[in-house]
């Protein structure tokens, strides 16, 4: 449904030229969820905002690359045509609902614009079909709450709203940028339900750009990981966990701490590269534990492990 | 357990909700801390968790005398430390430091590195010899791992993980005996929080300090702390060792609370989400058992009575009617 083929994003600041998202690959299957996890600064949310052409121009410009949605290329599609296919086809949820949200208007006219605007829809007919939403993100006596402004709910009401926003006109692709990041633990645990709740009913892919393997483990289908801009291991969610193949994505998974383990934790060492002087080969080189002389020359190629598996990483390259 | 160094008994803050600008009058009080009691021993840790708003952060600055206490008091050593004098005062600052949530926010931008560790150090009245005061810089840069050069640097020259070692460091200068590690690693990036982490225990074990670690998560609070509290408006409703609390959680809000926790594996099968609604304000709080509203196992006599905190075996302490 959704192909993402060699993308490039890429910032032209005075500091250099910082390669956000710098040739990046997959797709996303009909009803299905993929998982984009990474660090803040790897391109996770620059990769969201390209898919919806919401990358801040200048400074940023998407390079190369082809997006295409249903077989359509959307980098080709003029602003107008955009604008019928945001919060139409795709829509998206952004990680702080206190800043996305208008505090100057009532949720109710927020959720509203969207329907005026894609579905055509005028003066009662609006109201009911505000209702409507925000009985499907299940905010209690909706009739009431329409009228509230941002400030009067609560943070797991705010991101309810701002998924209403986004479900309000059926997309076919959700993309919720870190979605449950200010959320409290047992919040977090009713919006991932209520999401999975809805997909279940209206069948909409999800792209969770995330750093937290917990909600691609509950959530996702497919997993992406990035470092620097490149996805460095892309495969089916159970097989990352059991048989991580990046020397990134290992470490990743071992250096958080767990409830059910009670090991002392792998540490990676050094600190998250800057994306505007990246060394010449592997980004990943410098903080790994297994780098061989060829990993700072050169980046490596693709290998497929099996066909829903692939890594970038010479530790796997036939060379 | 250990000999006591930090205990708080009955501790109570409440914010007054005012209205009105010139004439303004005390409508309301917002009941961060509700009564706490806690004890932390020497070169022991103690992890509070809760949700957002339930006052685990009230209670560091508390026990920071950054706010004055309702009524209660905190004692160290034995002592109550809001009747100390000048000098005793002095001397209590110097034994207990904080590291913030926010790397970014918690260091003056217009400082350099030495600046910012010897601050805390004037006050313990180093500031008169320079020459130790180097050296004492140079010890804590070497404990935290960062290298020697770096003094004459500014913070935003680290990266965040760097940074809270210079907020590590800055803690460490006037050798405290107690450290306050209010989410130490929550604002980092994931790859860097297993560093801070391990940092922050292998000084504990070098040498040895106390930590109160307040997080919201579960896991964090888990591989730091010999002992547990879980807290939920203001009250601490069960406290116990750690692997006794995440193995036999008592309390229905521990239970939903690691419920929650999202798998570590995408074949575990989740029970998530079972908890409903939100954390009432603690403006009003329910009646009796504050977790009534939402606990699954409510009676009709928990909205009356307010469960105190019961010792129900050895360290495990539980506030529930029906545990």
């Amino acid at each position: 449904m959704l192909e993402v083929r060699n993308l490039k994003t890429y910032f032209f600041t005075r500091h250099g030229v910082v390669k956000a998202v710098d040739g990046i690959n997959f797709r996303v299957g009909d009803g299905e969820n993929l998982g984009l996890v990474g660090e803040s600064g790897c391109g996770k949310s620059v990769t969201a905002l390209s898919i919806l052409r919401l990358v801040p121009s200048p400074p940023g410009r998407i390079l190369e690359g082809e997006i295409l949605l249903d077989g359509e290329d959307i980098l080709k599609k003029s602003e107008a045509m955009m604008r019928k296919i945001r919060g139409v086809k795709i829509s998206i949820i952004l990680q702080d609902p206190l800043t996305s949200l208008n505090p100057a208007y009532t949720i109710g006219d927020q959720i509203g614009e969207a329907v005026e605007i894609h579905q055509h829809l005028r003066g009662k007919l609006v109201f009911r079909k505000v209702v409507e939403v925000l009985k499907l993100v299940r905010v209690p006596e909706p009739e009431v709450r329409a009228g509230d402004y941002p400030h009067q709910m609560s943070g797991g009401m705010r991101q309810r709203v701002a998924g209403a926003i986004a479900l309000s006109c059926q997309p076919r692709l959700l993309i919720a940028d870190e979605p449950t990041t200010s959320l409290d633990v047992t919040i977090q645990a009713q919006y991932l339900d209520l999401l999975k709740q809805i997909q279940e009913q209206s069948g909409i892919s999800i792209v969770f750009v995330t750093h937290d393997f917990g909600i691609v483990a509950r959530m996702c289908d497919h997993v992406a990981v990035m470092y620097a801009g490149k996805i460095v291991e892309f495969s089916r969610v159970k097989e990352i966990f059991d048989n991580p193949c990046h020397p990134y994505t290992t470490a990743l998974l071992k250096c958080l701490p767990r409830l059910d383990i009670a090991s002392k934790l792998v540490t990676i060492e050094g600190d998250v590269p800057d994306l505007s002087t990246l060394p010449p080969g592997c980004s990943f080189a410098p903080r790994c534990a297994n780098r061989k002389p060829i990993c700072d020359e050169k980046y490596p190629e693709e290998v497929m492990i099996n066909k829903n598996h692939r890594v970038n990483c010479w530790l796997w390259s036939p060379q | 357990m250990t000999e006591t160094l930090l205990e708080t008994r009955e501790l109570k803050k409440y914010f007054p909700v005012t209205k009105g600008l010139i004439f303004s009058r005390v409508v309301a009080w917002i009941r961060a801390v509700d009564g706490v009691d806690i004890r932390i021993g020497n070169g022991e840790t103690l992890g509070l968790v809760g949700e957002s708003g339930c006052g685990k952060t009230t209670i560091a600055k508390l026990i920071m005398l950054i706010e004055k206490p309702t009524s209660g008091t905190v004692f160290f050593r034995g002592r109550d430390v809001y009747s100390l004098d000048s000098q005793q005062l002095k001397e209590y600052r110097r034994s207990i430091q904080i590291v913030n949530q926010d790397p970014f926010s918690s260091m003056n931008p217009r400082l350099r590195v030495n600046s910012i560790i010897s601050e805390p150090l004037s006050v313990v009245g180093f500031q008169h010899d320079k020459q130790i005061t180097r050296d004492r810089i140079a010890e804590v840069l070497e404990q935290v791992k960062l290298p020697q050069g770096s003094t004459s640097m500014y913070p935003h020259e680290f990266s965040g993980g760097q940074r809270q070692r210079i907020a590590v460091a800055r803690a460490l200068a006037p050798s405290p005996q107690c450290i306050v590690l209010d989410e130490p690693v929550s604002a980092l990036d994931v790859s860097i929080r297993a560093q801070v982490m391990n940092l922050l225990l292998e000084l504990q074990e070098q040498l040895g300090h106390s930590y109160l670690l307040i997080a919201h998560d579960l896991a964090v609070v888990k591989y730091m702390s010999r002992y547990v509290g879980v807290m939920y408006l203001g009250k601490i409703v069960e406290l116990a060792e750690s692997i006794e609390l995440y193995t036999h959680p008592m309390h229905p809000y521990t239970r939903a609370l690691l419920n929650a926790v999202l798998p570590s594996h995408p074949d575990i099968v989740w029970a998530g989400g079972k908890l409903s609604g939100e954390v009432p304000s603690p403006i009003n709080p329910p009646s009796g058992c504050r977790f009534h509203p939402r606990c699954s196992r409510a009676e009709p006599g928990c909205a009356e009575m307010e469960p105190a905190l019961v010792p129900v075996s050895g360290n495990h302490w539980v506030a529930c009617c029906r545990s």
